[in-house]
């Protein structure tokens, strides 16, 4: 296999004392699609955040590295960047889109400026070839009648056309990563199939990396060639996608899938298998597997007293659960 | 019927959006001609994205919007026309859940107060101690640890959180409760619980329930029968099974196509719904989907289709519901 595209190696981080990410190491190959699957208080938002640098000032990266290969092949060590190869990388090679675009676009300014001035900021063109290189991306996005709608405000937008102008701005430099963290979470279902749709094509065309970060594991499914499951913190499963929802190694992946109802299914033929308890306070996580008060498959002395490691399960896949085997048979 | 416990008649409401100075009042009308009704005991569900009216529709039920047209009928008596007394019975019989469980709690009240808050406005606890008690009895019932009767609302988890609003709704034991999203804003390992919980206090309470949300999934889970909506209209009712199993409105079909599941991801040769949700304030003419609709007809713009029962207790709004091209556009899910 080749160098991969990005490659996080043993990261944590916190914040004050609060730890938000346990050694966590991943990597996204060229043209790859990983998804990060979590639920709230998991640390998947900051693993994004982290790896474009736009961390509160309250978090401090505890250990690890967070290594980007860049167009040019020369390896940029993003946990440790100054502000100037930051700034070269951010929007050029990494682009990212966040859950909600209204708060993410200035309100102020008409959406083409928007797009063009990330444009300009990273290449040098005139502002006539930039306007119509921005609008033509805006078409190609599936915004209808793109050319006037450079003009329009972001309020002036639907939920879904302001996702599609955040995606015209993570775009326009042509990255060969793009980080979307709950992109289509604020969206109908509706628009959140075309808006899946249309960042799978856009992947296949351009052979851009997508490292995309989402709750829900029908969404991740859409996107994903592997998935990867966080859970307070610390990696719990990672796989190839469709591995992983047909057989889920991790009791907390297995009870995270059994928890969502399925289309047709109703009160009255089947019991919605819940999930008891809660996650884990992050500062205070059981001594054992993190998951253990809650799990199903709970051994005491065996799951209570360290955590356990992430072990590889056959050639492609990683779990971190003593038991995984024997469940698994 | 003798079973209704709510119908709802004939419902539009318009809200004036201000204009131009010199422009004429528009209207933004969120509801159009929705007529339903609830037994006692039953679980109906109301679906539809951003902007078909929900919302309204639920609020009108409970008396905290005012209809433009129509009537609200609670045990045959139009909810609108109550006098004082008639009224706070009402407000005790009927009961709201909110999405967002923070938004909807006093910060500065403690748990016990929260819970117990209905009962002292209803009168409903004889001494000091029975309002204790019958707040104990709430917490078990909802799964609240006793511990928590002291924490304020910023102390509590999400789930928590929606755990203390559903204790203070079920507090003077109502025979009707209207869920906005009860779901939509928690964890998806917490989510199962909750609607756990709501469907098991519905059954031992035998309770009325409107749920709304906008995920398709939860909604058929939970109900018993499901309500479609689209700009205001009624697109599709059905019971839960069959709205999923043969979905008759190709907005119904779109909107449970879109839905990712993660065994399947999103229903194979799907019919992709393209463009946008049209304006509100000026909806198309006729049939409100047939600007996004693959089997629209340039008729299709004439008149608006009326609900139409198509086999008994499944209605739909559409002209070319029996048309086998458009029944063939509904197997293939569920």
């Amino acid at each position: 296999m080749s160098e991969p595209l990005l490659a996080v190696d043993d990261l944590s981080l916190a914040y004050g004392e609060v730890p938000a990410l346990r050694h966590v190491s991943l990597s996204v190959g060229r043209g790859e699609s990983l998804v990060i699957v979590g639920e709230s208080g998991s640390g998947k938002s900051s693993l994004g955040l982290a790896v474009m640098r736009l961390l509160p000032r309250t978090a401090r990266i505890t250990s690890g590295a967070i290594r980007f290969r860049g167009r040019d092949g020369a390896i940029t060590e993003l946990a440790a960047a100054d502000a100037a190869s930051l700034q070269r990388l951010r929007g050029r090679e990494i682009g990212m889109i966040f859950q909600e675009p209204m708060t993410s676009l200035n309100p102020v300014y008409r959406i083409g400026e928007q797009i063009i001035e990330a444009l300009r900021t990273h290449e040098v063109l005139p502002r006539a070839a930039a306007r119509e290189r921005a609008a033509a991306l805006l078409a190609h996005l599936g915004v209808p009648e793109a050319a006037r709608r450079m003009e329009a405000f972001p309020h002036e937008l639907s939920g879904g056309l302001r996702q599609r102008v955040m995606i015209a701005i993570a775009l326009v430099c042509n990255p060969s990563l793009l980080i979307a963290d709950e992109p289509t979470t604020a969206l109908d279902v509706t628009i959140q199939a075309q808006i899946l749709e249309l960042l799978k094509r856009l992947c296949r065309e351009r052979g851009m990396a997508l490292l995309f970060i989402t709750h829900h594991l029908g969404v991740a499914r859409e996107v994903a060639q592997r998935i990867l499951v966080l859970y307070a913190g610390r990696v719990v499963e990672v796989g190839p996608a469709a591995a992983v929802i047909a057989r889920p190694l991790h009791p907390y992946t297995r009870a995270l899938l059994q928890s969502v109802p399925r289309l047709g299914a109703n009160k009255n033929q089947t019991i919605l298998p819940a999930i008891g308890g809660a996650v884990p306070d992050s500062a205070h996580l059981p001594p054992g597997c993190a998951f253990a008060p809650r799990c199903p498959a709970f051994v005491p002395g065996l799951c209570d007293r360290a955590p356990p490691p992430l072990s590889a399960f056959g050639t492609e896949r990683s779990v971190r659960c003593f038991r995984a085997w024997e469940l698994a048979s | 019927m003798s079973g209704r416990l709510l119908e709802i008649a004939d419902l539009s409401v318009r809200f004036p959006v201000r204009s131009g100075l010199f422009r004429r009042p528009a209207f933004l009308q969120a509801v159009s001609g929705v007529s339903f009704h609830l037994e006692a005991g039953e679980i109906l569900g109301l679906v539809g994205e951003s902007g078909s009216g929900k919302t309204t529709i639920g609020q009108c039920a409970l008396r905290l919007a005012e209809p433009s047209e129509g009537r609200v009928l609670f045990r045959s008596q139009d909810v609108f026309l109550l006098s004082r007394g008639p009224l706070r019975e009402f407000r005790r019989a009927a009961q709201p859940i909110f999405q967002d469980p923070a938004g909807s709690l006093d910060p500065r009240m403690r748990v016990s107060d929260i819970i117990g808050e209905p009962l002292v406005i209803h009168r409903l606890a004889a001494s000091r101690a029975a309002l204790k008690e019958r707040v104990a009895a709430l917490m078990e019932e909802v799964g609240l640890a006793a511990a928590l009767a002291q924490r304020l609302p910023h102390q509590l988890s999400g789930g928590q959180r929606q755990r203390v609003g559903i204790a203070r709704a079920l507090a003077c034991d109502p025979v009707l409760l209207v869920a906005d999203e009860p779901v939509s804003a928690l964890d998806v390992s917490i989510a199962a619980q909750v609607i756990n919980l709501l469907i098991t206090a519905q059954r031992r309470r035998k309770l009325a329930m409107i749920v709304i949300a906008h995920d398709l999934a939860t909604v058929g889970y939970a109900a018993d029968r499901v309500m479609v909506l689209y700009l205001g209209r009624v697109m599709e009712i059905a019971p839960a099974r069959e709205i999923f199993a043969a979905p008759r409105h190709p907005y119904t079909q779109a909107l449970i196509a879109a839905i990712p599941e993660p065994e399947t991801g999103l229903a194979a040769g799907r019919m992709l719904l393209e463009g946008e949700l049209p304006s509100p304030l000026s909806p198309p003419s006729g049939c409100v989907f047939r600007t996004r609709c693959r089997y629209a007809e340039p008729a299709c713009g004439d008149a608006v289709p009326p609900l139409r029962e198509l086999t008994p207790g499944h209605f739909a709004a559409c002209r070319r519901a029996e048309e086998s091209i458009v029944r063939a556009g509904g197997g293939g899910r569920a």
